[in-house]
């Protein structure tokens, strides 16, 4: 499989009115080539910041260091302009709220020809030509209504559907999506997710899915990472992760979820997320876990293979080790 | 066992004007003629989409919003045009937990205050005894009382909300969507915590949700609404084994299962289209411009319930004729 992108040691900071929160404390990941690779974790635990890192699209109290490396080159070291280029062209993105994310003041047209002839030396009606061929790809009936109308005349799958028309424009090779679904129902979730995946096979693009469902993990993606306040704990192949949860924050997240096709017990993880301003030592997950160690609360566990293309970060896997 | 809630043919409309100066006024009908019964001790679960009307149907219950039409009886009483003097004391048994904690707290009071004020009303000798009791009702401690709600997380900004409630002693509240905005860890232990108190105090539940996992795991019974009325009635078992109305099929075809080797075994089935505009609702059946089994009957004819098996009712021309 060919590596699409790569992330390394990627620990980012923000400096904030309460102190310094440590938000990403060592991030590694690998994507490869038309794959969907899922990031799975709570409220808080650094996925979505994680994607806006990759886009260099975080706030000026923000102190980043590692690694991201795309096609080759290292994303943090390049310039504004140069961004602007990977940004759109290269790596795509399709943010949770659509109405948000689209001008409400803006006919669909004004925002789509915009975008485009950003990117594209075209002329007005060229641009006006490939909107509409983007719409007919993301299955929108009747194009030129769409193109008249302002968002809020759309309902919020449309504008969805709108979003990641806009996403397409430029054949990128990653798109990264943060809950694109989370806002909307789950007949329209479907519609939506099943979409993503067809546009895949078509234009030959990966796919970072941020959520928080694992319901929606399970039925999308082909390798899963799973987040903790600010540490990537456990990768796999999605069938492994859900049959040979390793982590035991991996094990407690898919005992606390129910399951649409039976009643059964579901045990709660204890206590809650903790703050990224006082992050406990060592683990961070020690408070909370049913097999703590004295080493928990003093070594931070590393990534390491333990089987064949399954990642865990836990000393209980002998993750101190190396 | 004897009904704690019954609805009969419930309707809530609300008038709106298509332009500012036009004299004709038309009506949502965010519910309209919904009838159904909770016995003592049981959990309903009403389950929709956006737009459905299973919010406004609770909060017609508890006359939040004064129905249109139909009758509410709670305990066997009628109280749907009850003076409000002597509604009042009968509302205090009826309760309501909101989707938001956060915003159904006051910023400005703390925990104390917040569990304290309903309890006012009852004349309690010492108050703080009884927040403390009820804190710890909902897995609380006492240090929590003079904390502010944006001190605490989300978590426990519900179970204070759910102690609130508690104060006075409801038999029946209406939970909306009480888990929706919370982390899935943390949904397990409110979803636990409200199991656990009805197992306690035998508390009527009415749960509001859109999520069908969590409907599995709460409730006894469940009713699938679908603008303003609802598609199909039944035990959990009867709804999710053996669903007959095409809507709930669907619905629950697109319930992501977090198992990756169950989406192989599946056929793809996609409910195409959106839930359509309440203000302007389809003739004959509501759900026949989705429907893949539609016929002309249910353009013009909207179906009666059918009764498929015991207590379980579907809304449609075709019901257990649908392979």
């Amino acid at each position: 499989m060919n590596e699409l992108l790569s992330i390394e040691d990627l620990y980012l900071n923000f400096r904030t009115f309460w102190g310094m929160a440590y938000v990403l404390n060592g991030v590694n990941l690998k994507i490869y080539k038309d794959e969907v690779f899922g990031l799975v974790g709570e409220t808080g635990c650094g996925k979505s910041v994680t994607s806006m890192s990759i886009l260099q699209l975080l706030p000026s109290n923000a102190e980043i260091s590692g690694k991201i490396i795309f096609e080759g080159q290292n994303l943090l070291e390049l310039s504004e302009k140069e961004m602007k280029k990977i940004r759109g062209e290269k790596i795509s993105m399709v943010f949770q709220d659509p109405m948000s994310s689209l001008n409400p003041l803006f006919k669909i047209k004004t925002q789509m020809v915009d975008v485009i002839k950003l990117h594209h030396d075209m002329s007005k009606e060229e641009a006006l030509q490939r909107a509409k061929e983007l719409l007919k790809a993301v299955n929108l009936p009747d194009p030129d209504r769409i193109l008249e109308s302002y968002p809020h005349q759309l309902s919020g799958g449309m504008r969805q559907r709108v979003m990641i028309a806009l996403a397409l424009s430029f054949n990128p090779s990653l798109l990264i999506a943060d809950e694109p679904t989370t806002a909307l129902d789950v007949t329209i979730q479907k519609q939506i997710l099943d979409l993503i995946l067809e546009l895949k096979e078509q234009f030959h693009f990966s796919v970072l899915l941020i959520t928080h469902d694992l319901g929606v993990v399970a039925e999308t993606c082909d390798r899963v990472g799973v987040m903790y306040a600010g540490n990537i704990v456990e990768i796999a192949d999605v069938e492994e992760l859900f049959e040979n949860p390793l982590h035991p924050y991996t094990q407690g997240l898919l005992s606390a979820i129910p399951d649409p096709r039976y009643k059964k017990p579901l045990k709660p993880l204890r206590g809650n997320v903790p703050s990224l301003l006082e992050p406990p030592p060592g683990c961070r997950f020690h408070p909370r876990c049913d097999h703590m160690m004295p080493v928990c609360k003093k070594e931070k566990p590393k990534l390491i293979e333990y089987s064949k293309n399954h990642y865990v970060a836990c000393h209980l896997y002998g993750g101190g080790e190396k | 066992m004897t009904e704690m809630i019954r609805v009969e043919n419930l309707k809530k409309y609300f008038p709106f004007k298509e332009r500012m100066f036009s004299r004709q006024v038309k009506y949502l009908k965010a519910v309209n003629g919904v009838s159904f019964s909770i016995e003592k001790g049981e959990t309903l679960a009403l389950v929709g989409e956006t737009g459905s009307g299973k919010t406004t149907t609770g909060r017609t219950i508890l006359r939040l919003y004064e129905p249109t039409g139909g009758k509410i009886f709670f305990d066997g009483q009628d109280i749907t045009k009850m003076p409000m003097r002597k509604f009042r004391k009968i509302r205090m048994q009826m309760q309501m937990i909101y989707q938001d904690p956060y915003s159904s707290l006051n910023p400005r009071m703390n925990i104390l205050n917040i569990i304290a004020e309903p309890l006012k009303e009852l004349k309690y000798d010492n108050i703080e005894a009884r927040v403390v009791e009820l804190l710890e009702s909902v897995g609380l401690r006492k240090e929590h009382m003079y904390k502010y709600p944006d001190e605490i997380s989300g978590g426990q900004q519900q179970r204070v909300a759910i102690a609130r409630a508690l104060g006075v002693n409801p038999k029946f509240i209406v939970l909306d969507e009480p888990t929706s905005a919370l982390d899935v860890s943390v949904q397990a232990q409110i979803l636990n915590l409200l199991e656990e108190l009805q197992r306690e105090k035998k508390f009527t539940y009415l749960f509001i949700s859109h999520d069908l996992s969590v409907v599995r795991y709460i409730s006894q019974r469940v009713a699938i609404m679908y603008l303003g009325k609802i598609m199909e009635i039944g035990t959990v078992e009867q709804i999710f084994d053996n669903p007959q109305h095409p809507y709930t099929r669907l619905l629950l075809e697109s319930v992501p299962v977090p198992d990756p080797k169950d989406k192989k075994k599946r056929k793809k089935l996609i409910l195409p289209g959106e839930i359509p505009s309440p203000l302007n609702p389809p003739s004959g059946c509501p759900f026949h411009t989705r429907c893949p089994y539609v016929k002309d009957k249910c353009k013009i004819e909207e179906p009666d319930y059918v009764e498929v098996e015991k207590g379980h009712f579907v809304k449609c021309h075709f019901a257990g004729m649908i392979e």
